[in-house]
């Protein structure tokens, strides 16, 4: 099936995102609802009465903010069939329209090369009004790479890494709190990776380290390395 | 795939199979091996289970993600922290979303136990409790209680071929024609190293007690598996032979140091040199330094004194603190520290140094006279079993044959000739030894000679020993008569030279030892040059499996996968025992990590 896709332009940080208003609309103050019954009223004038047109129901769009995404960067978003890429913070709109008791799913259809954007009130019912709650927050996308083990059993399929990380310094890989990252043997390429990506981080300080895994065992732990997520503010 | 195995069935099995918890906690009692990953499960969504919720449901049973691992859909997820793998089975197979959950098991390679007929006897390399025949070291033979190895069984599940490791071993002369070592000696030279002893380039043994070299090679490298003998820790391997000690296992700075550049500049990424001396060496330090340049191991031995090497008594090489050597005491079949092995700060590891069986440069035939039909006795020889004057009921081969009795008294004017053919094969020398007691009229002689092959020696051999007088001693005798041909004939012979006579001549204790093209000969011996030979083989399993370790990787492996033997505890620097499967087991770590943000 194919996805529609549009390119928009979002409007400075702060400000509410209007969506093109269609010729016939009426104006009417407030959130960008459209209210079809009144317009089938109006051509009632023309054509003897409002029995005659359907009563086309309430809509609704759905939209929200970016927040971080990088200079030169862009996340494609998808909320049903729709797809809309944006290139910068801002807010954005979905053009589909919603009608009440509806639901909508916002997603990252694509994300940015050098970050992860991740979606938060995305998931909805549509109520009364249109929706502009949804944030999409876009983190750098930390690199972590290491040198090889030169132990055989690393190097083949069974073998791998595993990564550490954890916001407290001299961890250990069973505190609470510390996330994991399996890096294992590429069978397409022959070779165990020595580096991996790392998504979606707080600004913060961060602490890392690495075990090689095989079928054998494990490694002892490499040396703790320390880094400095600088955040962008929103 | 189990796709045909009903959803619940497959979860129930898997429950009855491994009774989960009660199988974990007992693995954590008994410390056996695990027998599945912890912290791990192998999962596999429905098909029909939509893709965007698979990270919600992954969310919800407590895991982050799934590492696909197949084409088929199963996937690997990690556990909460502290939380079981049979708690974690019980969840998913409660969900509907998942078609199958299984730990992820472990798949251990199986044991390798050899052909090789005296592979019992090698208590080192699996140690059942087993009492080692000739002994030549008494304590704990058999050992008493729980016994240990260095579990190469085990070892060799992973790899047996060393092949490409060269193992250089820095010792005496090695029979290289061994029918169990020729197979896995070292063949960038004609004769598979130098000998820089005699300066030439054949390093064979060059007298019958020149064994301590091929005894070490067995223990390193002898051929596995060829349904002879017995195994070295490698049982297919590469062995250097490079001579800088003796007949005597003496041997010079000078030799020792050219002999460690040789090798290097050679190949050889593992050295054994199990010698000691006491004095501070600085041409040797230099060339083990140029050893670890050229990123070999050095495996040396502590020493057999029995006493602990401090700074103020070294020995050396074990004193010397280079990174890339490993000093190595012996230890006996109960791992108890041998009493006579040093110790010390200096000494990295313990192996096993007694009651070891290894491959020997020739036969020793010691001819216990109770055969005589294997003699030919001429005029008054004979054979007396049980001579009372002698040390007490020992045969001996006398002239006259009542040389024992009461008034014996050989014959006027004899020419008595006693000979007996031994078959030795083809040999590099050949020894004789005997004792003797003579009492002989004036004139009278008392001779011994030896021809290459069958017959009388007297006829056309050469006489090796005379006596003309009345004496009594033990001979020794090189016999280069017997170092050519399969056979030879070795003979006594007692003339007298007018009517005079007297009690005559009495031989015990008559022995042959040969260093013997072929050999198929195995010796018992105890020491911690033993023992350094054990850590060298297994350093060479190590750098076979893994070709990328460093010397420090190597090091590093032999001693933090060694495992803790209480004897050992304070009088080693690691306290630890020689494990194959643990060095092999043992991965090195990465680096410390590079961090930067992905633009």
């Amino acid at each position: 099936m194919e996805r529609a896709y549009r390119k928009v332009s979002p409007s400075p940080r702060g400000h509410s995102s209007a969506p093109p208003v269609p010729s016939l609309s009426l104006g009417t103050p407030g959130p960008t609802a459209r209210r079809r019954g009144q317009i089938a009223c109006l051509c009632a004038l023309w054509l003897g009465g409002c029995g005659f047109l359907s009563n086309d129901p309430v809509t609704y769009t759905v939209g929200g903010q970016v927040q971080r995404l990088a200079d030169g960067e862009r996340v494609t978003l998808g909320n049903g069939e729709e797809r809309i890429q944006l290139s910068a913070d801002g807010t954005f709109t979905f053009e589909e329209r919603h009608e009440r008791d509806t639901t909508y799913d916002v997603f990252v259809a694509s994300q940015p090369a050098t970050q992860h954007c991740d979606v938060r009130n995305g998931r909805g019912t549509i109520g009364s009004d249109d929706v502009t709650n949804v944030v999409v927050e876009c983190r750098d996308v930390l690199q972590v790479s290491w040198s090889p083990s030169r132990h055989s059993s690393v190097n083949r399929p069974g073998g791998g890494y595993i990564v550490y990380y954890s916001a407290a310094a001299g961890f250990h890989p069973e505190d609470p709190g510390v996330a994991t990252i399996d890096v294992q043997h590429d069978a397409a390429s022959g070779r165990t990776p020595t580096s991996t990506t790392v998504p979606g981080l707080d600004p913060g300080t961060w602490y890392f380290r690495v075990q090689a895994s095989s079928e054998l065992g494990r490694s002892a732990l490499s040396a703790e390395t320390e880094f400095l997520l600088e955040g962008t503010d929103p | 795939m189990i796709t045909s195995v009903p959803r619940t069935a497959l979860f129930l099995c898997l429950f009855c199979a491994l009774d989960v918890s009660t199988a974990l906690a007992a693995d954590m009692q008994q410390q056996q091996p695990q027998r599945y990953a912890p912290g791990e499960l192998i999962v596999r969504f429905v098909d029909d289970f939509p893709a965007s919720e698979r990270a919600a449901r992954l969310s919800l049973l407590g895991v982050d993600a799934v590492i696909r691992i197949d084409r088929n859909g199963n996937g690997r997820v990690r556990l909460r922290k502290g939380e079981s793998v049979a708690q974690a089975l019980a969840r998913f197979a409660s969900d509907p979303a998942f078609a199958h959950a299984q730990p992820n098991f472990i798949y251990r390679a199986q044991t390798i136990v050899p052909d090789d007929p005296r592979f019992d006897q090698q208590w080192a390399l699996r140690n059942e409790g087993q009492t080692i025949e000739a002994p030549s070291y008494v304590r704990n033979n058999p050992p008493p209680g729980a016994v240990r190895d260095i579990d190469a069984p085990s070892a060799w599940g992973l790899i047996t071929d060393c092949s490409d490791v060269v193992v250089a071993v820095l010792d005496t002369g090695i029979n290289y024609t061994h029918q169990d070592l020729a197979a896995n000696m070292w063949d960038g030279r004609p004769h598979h190293g130098h000998d820089f002893v005699d300066d030439d380039e054949d390093p064979l043994p060059t007298t019958v007690n020149e064994h301590h070299g091929t005894h070490l090679a067995g223990i390193i490298g002898a051929v596995g598996g060829n349904g002879s003998g017995i195994t070295g820790v490698c049982p297919q391997a590469s062995l250097m032979v490079v001579r800088v000690l003796d007949q005597d296992g003496a041997g010079t700075t000078a030799d020792v140091v050219a002999g460690i550049e040789f090798a290097v500049e050679h190949g050889a990424s593992v050295i054994n040199m199990s010698f000691t001396q006491t004095e501070l060496d600085a041409a040797l330090s230099d060339a083990i330094a140029l050893a670890q340049e050229h990123d070999a191991l050095v495996v040396v031995a502590a020493g057999n004194q029995g006493r602990e090497i401090r700074a103020t008594a070294p020995s050396f090489p074990c004193s010397f603190s280079h990174e890339n050597l490993i000093c190595v005491t012996a230890l006996d079949q109960a791992y108890a520290l041998a009493d006579f092995a040093n110790r010390g700060a200096a000494v990295d590891l313990g192996a096993p140094g007694t009651n070891i069986v290894s491959t020997w440069g020739g036969i020793v035939i010691d001819d216990a006279l109770d055969t005589a039909t294997a003699w030919s006795l001429g005029g008054r020889w004979g054979i007396d079993p049980g001579c009372d004057i002698v040390a007490g009921q020992t045969p001996v081969l006398a002239n006259p044959e009542n040389w024992c009795g009461p008034s014996p008294s050989y014959d006027p004017r004899a020419n008595d000739r006693a000979w007996r053919t031994f078959p030795l094969g083809r040999t590099i020398a050949a020894e004789m030894a005997f004792s003797y007691w003579t009492q002989l009229a004036f004139g009278d002689v008392f001779s011994v000679a030896a021809v290459a092959g069958p017959g009388d020696p007297f006829a056309a051999g050469e006489t090796l020993f005379q006596r003309a007088s009345s004496q009594t001693g033990n001979a020794v005798l090189q016999v280069a008569a017997c170092a050519d041909g399969e056979t030879c004939s070795i003979g006594f012979r007692l003339q007298s030279t007018n009517f005079l006579t007297s009690f005559g001549v009495g031989v015990w204790n008559l022995q042959l030892r040969t260093m013997t093209i072929g050999s198929d000969a195995y010796a018992n011996r105890s020491g911690t040059s033993l023992a350094a030979a054990h850590v060298a083989g297994v350093a060479a399993l190590v750098r076979a499996y893994s070709p990328e370790f460093s010397v420090a990787d190597t090091r590093k492996a032999l001693l933090e996968g060694g495992r803790h033997a209480s004897s050992l505890e304070f009088t080693t620097a690691s306290g630890r025992a020689l494990d194959a499967r643990g060095a092999l087991d043992w991965i090195d770590a990465p680096s410390a990590p590079q961090v930067k943000v992905s633009r």
